[in-house]
């Protein structure tokens, strides 16, 4: 064991009253925070909702309030990373040339550098692995299952497993803000300022066992998804009428099934340095620094595939949905998928091409690079041919789903440019490539929103709001452009990145732009969070029969909206790869089975929680070496998966007549939904269920 | 469905822990790292050091996916057998592409010399 500087002890272990921070922005947070989680708990409490909460979601195992549950969290970490971007920015364009004031005791603008420096990591430790990929696992976690016909995922009490994994991951997070500090070496760990002589407080920790607690949550969430899609399709779904969503998200989990260990591998080696005092990572005694980053970027490159593969799924729904025309390549769509998720894997040096590689290596991947450009464009030009010449019509969903496709556009082609290594030189840590790889991710947000929406009212039973959504989109998209194309610009004039003091004042008019940028977001923000409320005390009016949008082609528009926690009351016989418009086209849409049978559901379970509860546990007493916290932890831990094994109860069945009771009153309340568009009862995934779970 | 009313214990999967392939394969694996690190404390003990470690190595994994994973192509395990085998085109293009890398790297940054 490494012995660390400052005191310890062996109750707290480093943890002391000096480590809650004196910052006046910090305690501002602290108050918002502990306001807010005052009024949700006195909520639960008034309205009595503690049961409620703990039967329905706490302990659930259904797929589809996992994945809502997966999706909340990526949303209040995405508003916690955008409130760093704001910081960011507030900061650049204060602090911009010699005589520019400062605030709270740093030199120039409002942060001291190290402040600073954990607000960049946090934002991007947050914004990849706590906002964009919890909802991407959350929504393949809703849709997935649907699309294919089946009542679950393969592995419910894996999925919930994950789901707590995640949570822990995203809690030491917002613990490290009151309690200690995050790490100040940007989201991708730069050695050796990780290392334990560099980064000797606690933050670097934070930021490692958070992302490795997450990581497990994640690669278990793969094998489960991977297996949900090749073993639990339902008859007739074969591998050609695979909806293309399911394909991008087989394709995606693949990746991080197969990447996910590397990261583990990489920040692994980091802890036995600050723990043990190995050398892996160290600036001398045999360590090589240079290994890090190719093993951190070895997962970093497939992540980003990752997050932009389901993306592209998203997009292949929305596209055909709203231009009432089948997918336009069907076959090289899959085909493309699978093809980056291939090349994914030998393209990660170009992340490092000025780390001093020979000419030979960074042509080999700056050419592997460019390689990933054939099958997107593919995608490119089947979204287009989809859209020629269909009816198009330009609901909140299309929006989004056009927009990702500009995005991708811009974020592809300035990839172009950024993949060959001589460009790479000259831009290389400047906020060009800042820029280029927003707008990429800016492709996820604009698909993750764009599904939040189309699939909404699958879930809940009734349409978010159409010109609140609208406003939503169009101010998020000036917001886009008036942060992005500045930041490209300065980018080219040789503004590098992560700084807190620019020395040059000409760089002033694009920080200017890029901050009025960052209040059209927070416009956009304020339009979403009032589309969800008014679309939620308006639902009534709003609610949907099956196919919520009147043209959608796939097989999760054929079960009842909102979805009964057994998805389909009998197994549905798929006959065509658009099987709704199949059903259009035959005439059984709303067909109606002749007769039900028992269904055997998974029965809720506590152990999920309790282990995620643990688990939060070992990552804390981790983080402030408090051995016998660790040791507890990770024994209770073992001791509690041995115990579930003995669990033999882990099912119970719904009758039939049950079934067909639940399935006559959401026919009635689809078609009362039908004729004037009102009095339909509650909202199905959050009223409590009819049968003991 | 994966959940149903069957005896997990019925489930193939289940069906194929063996007492005896884990106990050879735990004894087997034993000795073979008693001789890797054999040969790694008295490298001079036989003449190719790096070959014979690589062999032990490459022993030590084929008895342990042969008598603790089980991989073979029956119905039960073929995904897993596959799976497993498409692996390897990902390990050679990681470890391959790596080392390809760190070759020239040392000699073009000459950081290895100082980080000693």
């Amino acid at each position: 064991m490494v012995n660390v500087q400052g005191p310890w002890s062996p109750i707290l272990g480093r943890l002391s009253l000096g480590a809650i921070p004196d910052n006046p922005i910090i305690a501002g947070a602290f108050i918002f925070s502990v306001v807010l989680g005052i009024v949700v708990l006195g909520y639960l409490t008034y309205a009595d909702r503690w049961g409620y909460l703990w039967r329905e979601w706490l302990t659930t195992v259904d797929h589809k309030k996992i994945g809502v549950m997966y999706i909340i969290i990526g949303l209040v970490m995405l508003f916690r990373g955008f409130v760093d971007a704001l910081m960011m920015r507030t900061q650049q364009v204060l602090a911009d040339g010699p005589h520019s004031p400062g605030f709270l005791g740093a030199a120039h603008g409002y942060l001291v550098p190290y402040h600073f420096d954990q607000v960049y990591s946090a934002h991007g430790t947050i914004m990849i692995l706590f906002a964009a990929t919890p909802i991407l696992v959350g929504l393949m976690n809703v849709v997935v299952p649907l699309q294919i016909g089946a009542r679950d995922m393969a592995f419910p009490y894996l999925n919930a497993l994950g789901l707590w994994l995640t949570a822990v991951g995203a809690a030491l997070i917002m613990l490290s803000l009151f309690l200690g500090d995050f790490s100040h070496a940007g989201w991708v760990g730069l050695t050796p300022l990780t290392e334990l002589a560099y980064s000797p407080g606690v933050g670097t920790d934070y930021w490692m066992w958070a992302i490795q607690i997450s990581s497990v949550g994640t690669t278990l969430g793969a094998a489960n998804l991977i297996a949900t899609i090749v073993k639990m399709r339902a008859p007739g779904m074969t591998w050609g009428r695979l909806p293309i969503f399911t394909w991008t998200a087989l394709s995606t989990n693949i990746i991080a099934l197969t990447s996910f260990p590397v990261l583990g591998v990489a920040l692994g080696l980091l802890g036995l340095d600050r723990y043990f005092g190995t050398h892996f990572f160290t600036a001398g005694f045999g360590g090589n620094l240079m290994l890090y980053s190719d093993l951190f970027w070895m997962w970093g490159h497939p992540e980003v595939y990752f997050v932009i593969l389901p993306a592209f799924g998203m997009m292949s729904e929305i596209i055909p949905t709203f231009s009432e025309k089948p997918l336009f390549g069907y076959v090289t769509m899959v085909a493309a998928s699978f093809a980056i998720a291939g090349v994914s894997w030998s393209v990660w040096l170009h992340h490092f091409f000025t780390m001093g590689a020979s000419p030979r290596v960074n042509t080999f991947f700056s050419v592997a690079t460019m390689v990933v450009g054939i099958p997107t464009g593919v995608k490119v030009f089947n979204w287009a041919f989809t859209v020629y010449r269909g009816r198009s019509r330009f609901e909140t969903p299309m929006l989004w789903a056009v927009g990702a496709l500009f995005m991708l556009l811009v974020g592809g082609l300035t990839g172009m440019m950024l993949a060959m290594p001589p460009v790479n030189y000259s831009v290389h840590n400047s906020v060009f490539v800042v820029a280029h790889f927003h707008t990429m991710l800016m492709v996820v947000v604009y698909g993750i929103l764009g599904a939040v929406t189309y699939w909404f009212p699958k879930v809940f039973g009734f349409r978010l709001n159409e010109s609140l959504g609208k406003r939503f989109f169009w101010f998020f998209t000036a917001g886009t452009i008036m942060v992005f194309i500045p930041m490209y610009t300065s980018g080219f004039m040789g503004m590098t990145r992560r700084l807190d003091y620019l020395a040059n004042p000409a760089l002033l008019p694009f920080e200017v732009a890029e901050e009025l940028g960052i209040g059209l977001y927070l416009v956009s923000i304020y339009y979403f969070v009032r589309q969800l409320y008014v679309s939620l005390r308006d639902r009534n009016a709003n609610r949907v029969s099956a196919d919520a949008w009147g043209s959608a082609r796939t097989l999760e528009w054929v079960a009842p909206s909102p979805v009964p926690f057994y998805n389909f009351a009998v197994t549905p016989r798929v006959h065509a790869r658009d099987e709704l418009v199949w059903r259009r086209e035959q005439g059984l849409e709303g067909a109606v089975p002749a007769h039900f049978e028992d269904i055997p559901m998974p029965r809720n379970t506590a152990v999920p929680l309790v282990i995620g509860a643990l688990a939060l546990g070992l990552g804390f007493g981790l983080v402030w070496r408090m051995w016998w916290l660790t040791d507890l932890s990770f024994v209770a831990i073992i001791l509690t998966v041995i115990a579930r094994s003995f669990v033999r109860d882990t099912d119970y069945v719904v009758k039939a007549a049950e079934v067909e009771r639940i399935e006559k009153r959401l026919r009635q309340g689809a078609a009362e939904a039908a004729r004037n568009g009102a009095s339909a009862s509650g909202i199905d995934v959050l009223r409590p269920r009819e049968s003991s779970p | 469905m994966a959940h149903d009313a069957h005896d997990p214990l019925k489930h193939p999967e289940v069906r194929l822990v063996n007492g005896r392939a884990y106990v050879a394969a735990f004894v087997a694996a034993t000795v073979l790292m008693t001789a890797a690190l054999g040969i790694a404390m008295h490298p001079g003990m036989i003449p190719h050091a790096m070959v014979g470690l690589s062999a032990v190595a490459a022993l030590a994994v084929t008895i342990q996916i042969l008598f603790l994973l089980q991989l073979d192509f029956s119905s039960t395990q073929i995904w897993t057998t596959v799976s497993f085998l498409l692996a390897f085109p990902l390990f050679v293009i990681a470890v391959g592409l790596s080392l390809w890398m760190f070759h020239s790297l040392d000699a073009r940054t000459m950081l290895t010399a100082l980080m000693h």
